[in-house]
């Protein structure tokens, strides 16, 4: 369905009309909020409705104690092979990019190739991602594990999406009457995937007029008072997901009890690599300590955004101290973060 | 991270791996994640694997779009 700004605006408005209270909308995609930043597309919404960026981007969510157990096993002298958005995000012990010797790595595959290059040299991937990153590092976790590549191991800070929507769904603070889900983490898990939420959700894309056309499709939802799944985004979506990927995710990892930055422990929360898989998995390997709770440098608010509780606008740091430039929190510093996407779009509104 | 791209597959190698190509780049991906792939399709490309196959239409859509998200913030 494709409309001009002024039909959205009206379109928008009827689907809300028999819907008395505030709406509170959220997606939780990185790529969701550059899209919906860049178009300036909260303009186009109904005065009672607000579309909010949770917590969709795994860089950002990406915990301290994790950047720094990287840090330590680089500091070990093994080599560690770490995406570039990661080398940023502040640890307790600092940024990855201060560290000299990491691998800069693309695909996890460079990190594998190097490590069957090297086969004196220890090896650590260090990832972070959703379910399709989880689903690569699964099938990498296979390659090692069918090679018997014994100087390789993967530090993991996989996440699962779903359990963090539950979460969001029942929190009172956030007062979320609906969702835009992530197309990518659908085309792993299926529209299936993201069914039993209480509240309802649409599965969208990156397409602006595909995002409006969902939000439309929300709104109707929730006057109705109907939950449900929809997936707007069927070329990418399968109902059932990538069964192949899938697979592998449960073959390798269980979900466990982890943080989620700006969250805290998130039950379920992350993808852990499972006990028969110890020699691959690093922080067993080395006996890597995890620290829990927040080390939010002052005034950083990033785990308000996160949760919804505050717009990047709000933060007093916003903008001021707090730029791409010299980023204080994750949600600047990743390309895909709220405050990242509120600043690049900030002049761009409607 | 949450960025994946349509490309199209140019050529199959051995150990389920292939040769996929858009606007002139080419990349050697997995195939590990896919039941099943052929020269010609369109897959969706995340950190070096191809995650989905998608139509050649909705593909082509999709990098336009992937495009303008990517353009407008000079990368």
């Amino acid at each position: 369905m494709k409309a001009t700004v002024t039909a959205w605006t009206q379109i928008l408005a009827r689907a809300a009309a028999d819907i008395s209270h505030p709406v509170n909308l959220m997606e939780v995609c990185g790529s969701h909020s550059m899209a919906v930043a860049r178009s300036g597309l909260r303009a186009l919404l109904p005065p009672n409705v607000k579309l909010l960026s949770g917590p969709g981007c795994p860089v950002c969510v990406s915990s301290a104690s994790f950047i720094d157990q990287a840090i330590q096993l680089s500091r070990r002298g093994v080599k560690t092979a770490v995406f570039g958005d990661l080398l940023k995000i502040p640890g307790k012990l600092g940024k990855l990019r201060d560290e000299s010797g990491l691998l800069v790595i693309y695909s996890p595959e460079e990190a594998l190739d190097f490590a069957r290059g090297n086969p004196r040299t220890e090896t650590v991937l260090a990832a972070v991602g959703f379910e399709p990153t989880a689903a690569v590092g699964a099938a990498v976790l296979d390659a090692a594990v069918q090679e018997n590549l014994a100087n390789f191991s993967i530090l993991s800070d996989f996440k699962h999406l779903r359990p963090v929507l539950d979460e969001l769904a029942s929190d009172p603070k956030t007062a979320l009457n609906g969702f835009l889900l992530p197309g990518h983490v659908g085309s792993i898990i299926g529209a299936t995937g993201y069914e039993g939420l209480s509240l309802p959700g649409v599965i969208a894309g990156f397409d602006p007029q595909n995002i409006l056309h969902s939000l439309k499709l929300l709104l109707e939802m929730i006057a109705r008072g109907e939950c449900s799944v929809i997936n707007n985004y069927p070329q990418l979506v399968a109902d059932h997901g990538n069964r192949t990927a899938l697979n592998m995710i449960g073959r390798y990892f269980t979900a466990a009890d982890g943080e989620w930055r700006g969250l805290g422990s998130v039950p379920g929360g992350c993808w852990r690599i499972r006990p028969e898989y110890a020699a691959f998995d690093a922080a067993r390997k080395y006996s890597l300590e995890s620290e829990t709770g927040d080390s939010a440098p002052a005034g950083c608010r990033c785990g308000d955004i996160l949760r919804g509780y505050l717009a990047p606008e709000q933060c007093p740091l916003f903008d001021t101290v707090c730029t791409p430039e010299h980023p204080v929190g994750s949600c600047m510093v990743s390309n895909e973060g709220a405050c990242a996407a509120a600043y690049h779009y900030r002049q761009v509104a409607i | 991270m949450c960025i994946a791209f349509p490309m199209k597959v140019k050529e199959l190698l051995p150990d389920r791996h292939g040769i996929v190509e858009n606007a002139g780049v080419e990349r050697r991906v997995s195939l590990r994640l896919l039941e099943q792939c052929g020269l010609g399709d369109y897959v969706l490309v995340h950190a070096g694997y191809a995650i989905e196959k998608l139509s050649e239409e909705s593909a082509l859509e999709n990098i336009r779009i992937m495009n303008e998200l990517q353009d407008s913030l000079g990368r």
